[in-house]
């Protein structure tokens, strides 16, 4: 549908049609979503002051990858004593090593639409801002933007952004990832392209998301933004499409009915207490994995509220969340959610990110850019009217990816597993056994190798060789037998050919 | 014209599953069942457990579904022949639903 062609009256019969209650109520038990604010305030409260040596068997659980229960989750919330937590960041730590091994995968924003037919108090996409400037792309200047994303940059995995409207609906939607898994473009030394196409979008019938699953979406994210009932009414105004709950609540049950199998949840930080939110992300997982054979999510994202144009709320929140909490926050999600893969994104300053990422984190953004055509545009400058917020972290691919060396870390770009059927069931399993941090490993090398030859600066090139020596050496001592695969691989890459994975 | 009988998804599922079992115990291999859908494969059954870590190998049953093994390529070509004939036809038989 053309932008221009959308009267008032079809946008309101649009939004009429969205919402299929039926999709919603199948998944209530008892007449209840799987929220319950009072058992979640209770459990905070009956949690208090939680021993050290229960705190230490919560944390072996985690250890051992399973899914913690509210109870455990609500005890770390609680946790004060410096000690402890120490303890806990170092298990968070260790966790992630375990599942993920030493990787950290990077990945950009593409926003493609900033028309909204919603209202939300923190965004500044909201459809009565009227100093944001609105625009959706043509497929061209999609591509144009991949083009870049692709071959200038060196990206592989996307997350594609739209505005809940008729004009960004399931079927543009499905044109601009069939148009972006179609470019294909010369780098230095080989070609560039986006392999994986993950999206953020507003919840869908069931019938929308299998549109979206046979043009092989990769992970489909719909964050809660807030898990707290009362504080989503007064966040998201009465009678717009986003202050439904419970449609959105269920968004990833339909898109696992309809096949996408995986998902993504998340929370924005500062709506409501920080400690409710995690409660609410781990009730997720948990009705998500009961539901669909032990699936649970794919990634949790955890951003904070930020400062965007011409919305007040957003410096005015009074549960905005201090940067001591945040770090307390990531550990807890990663020990409650222990397979989970987890998002920290450029809304973070570049210090935050430095203390946050060891964590437990494995996926990041950089040389990000949130305004609509902002990649093939070429502007620098932020500029509010034209972005949903206001980024903390500038930096270029580059120069992270050089911090992340410095720091001991490999930055892969890694999108096999989705490609080799290892989704759904099979990656849960892959993961909560520590398999799956292998192909991490093997597959972090290869890709790395690629982006230094096609795109690295000669000082990020030579940090990044002390990193693959470093990988490989670890590889040859513990997975002798894949090793002489490896090496070939390896050296076929050196020689120009791309994606080659395990 | 032969006749086809159609099975369900949770035979289909059952019975990818059986020829992957009786594969990886009698040559070692271990073949992971897909749809395929654009770049994705999507899991549906067979063997879970990955821990050979070889390249994947991906061989198309049809234009919708196929094969993620380790080592498909170290079996005979007349056993290959003979497990993709199986699956054809289980596949058929699904696609009638």
């Amino acid at each position: 549908m053309n932008t221009q062609q959308i009267s008032v009256k079809d946008e309101k019969k649009w939004v009429g049609n969205v919402i299929r209650e039926d999709e919603v109520t199948k998944y209530f038990v008892d007449g209840k979503d799987f929220i319950n604010d009072d058992e979640i305030v209770e459990k905070l409260a009956k949690n208090k002051n939680p021993d050290k040596a229960k705190i230490r068997d919560i944390l072996q659980k985690s250890r051992a990858v399973e899914t913690l229960s509210p109870n455990e989750t609500a005890a770390l919330l609680n946790v004060e004593d410096e000690e402890l937590l120490e303890e806990m960041y170092a298990a968070a730590s260790e966790i992630k090593k375990k599942v993920y091994d030493n990787r950290i995968v990077t990945f950009a924003p593409l926003y493609c639409s900033n028309y909204c037919v919603n209202n939300c108090l923190y965004c500044a996409f909201g459809s009565e801002n009227k100093v944001q400037k609105r625009r959706r792309l043509t497929l061209d200047e999609v591509r144009n933007e991949a083009e870049v994303l692709a071959g200038e940059i060196g990206h592989k995995r996307l997350v594609v952004v739209y505005g809940e409207h008729p004009v960004s609906d399931v079927y543009f939607i499905a044109d601009t990832i069939k148009a972006i898994y179609d470019v294909k473009v010369r780098t230095k030394n080989g070609f560039g392209q986006i392999r994986r196409v993950n999206i953020n979008a507003a919840p869908m019938s069931i019938n929308d998301l299998t549109i979206l699953r046979n043009v092989g979406v990769g992970t489909y994210q719909v964050f809660q933004e807030t898990y707290n009932h009362k504080a989503y009414a007064h966040v998201h105004p009465a009678g717009t499409l986003k202050s439904n709950y419970r449609w959105r609540i269920y968004a990833l049950h339909r898109a696992l009915d309809a096949g996408v199998d995986d998902v993504a949840i998340g929370a924005l930080f500062g709506l409501y207490d920080w400690r409710f939110e995690v409660m609410g992300l781990l009730y997720h997982a948990i009705d998500l994995e009961r539901l669909f054979g032990g699936i649970g999510p794919h990634t949790v994202s955890f951003p904070r509220l930020e400062p965007a144009a011409n919305t007040p709320f957003t410096n005015e929140s009074r549960y905005k969340v201090s940067d001591e909490d945040f770090k307390k926050l990531v550990a807890i999600i990663r020990l409650s959610i222990p397979y989970a893969g987890m998002i920290i994104t450029a809304r973070e300053s570049a210090q935050i990110r430095r203390e946050v990422i060891p964590l437990g984190c494995t996926q990041t953004d950089a040389s990000t850019r949130i305004g609509i055509g902002a990649y093939s545009d070429r502007y620098n400058d932020q500029e509010a009217e034209r972005q949903q917020f206001i980024l903390g972290d500038t930096r270029s691919l580059d120069e992270v990816i050089r911090e992340f060396a410095e720091m001991g870390l490999i930055t892969s770009f890694c999108t096999a597993g989705y490609r080799c059927g290892r989704t759904g069931e099979h990656i849960m399993k892959l993961l909560r056994t520590g398999t799956e941090a292998r192909f991490c490993k093997l597959n972090a090398v290869l890709t790395y190798r690629e982006w230094l030859d096609d795109f690295a600066s000669d000082e990020t090139k030579k940090v990044g060789e002390k990193v693959i020596r470093q990988e490989m050496k670890e590889i040859k001592e513990q997975m002798s037998t894949v090793y002489p695969s490896l090496v070939k691989y390896y050296r076929r890459i050196e020689n120009g050919e791309r994606d080659l994975y395990f | 014209m032969v006749s086809v009988i159609s099975i369900s998804r949770a035979d289909f599922i059952e019975k990818l599953n059986d020829i992957a079992a009786a594969v990886e115990e009698e040559y070692g291999v271990s073949l992971r069942f897909v749809e395929i859908l654009s770049r994705r494969r999507s899991f549906i059954a067979g063997c879970e457990n990955d821990i050979s870590c070889s390249p994947p190998e991906r061989i198309e049953i049809n234009e919708r579904f196929g094969i993620v093994s380790d080592r498909w390529n170290d079996m005979p070509l007349t056993v290959q022949d003979a497990i993709l004939r199986q699956l054809a036809e289980i596949v058929t038989a699904y696609e009638q639903r």
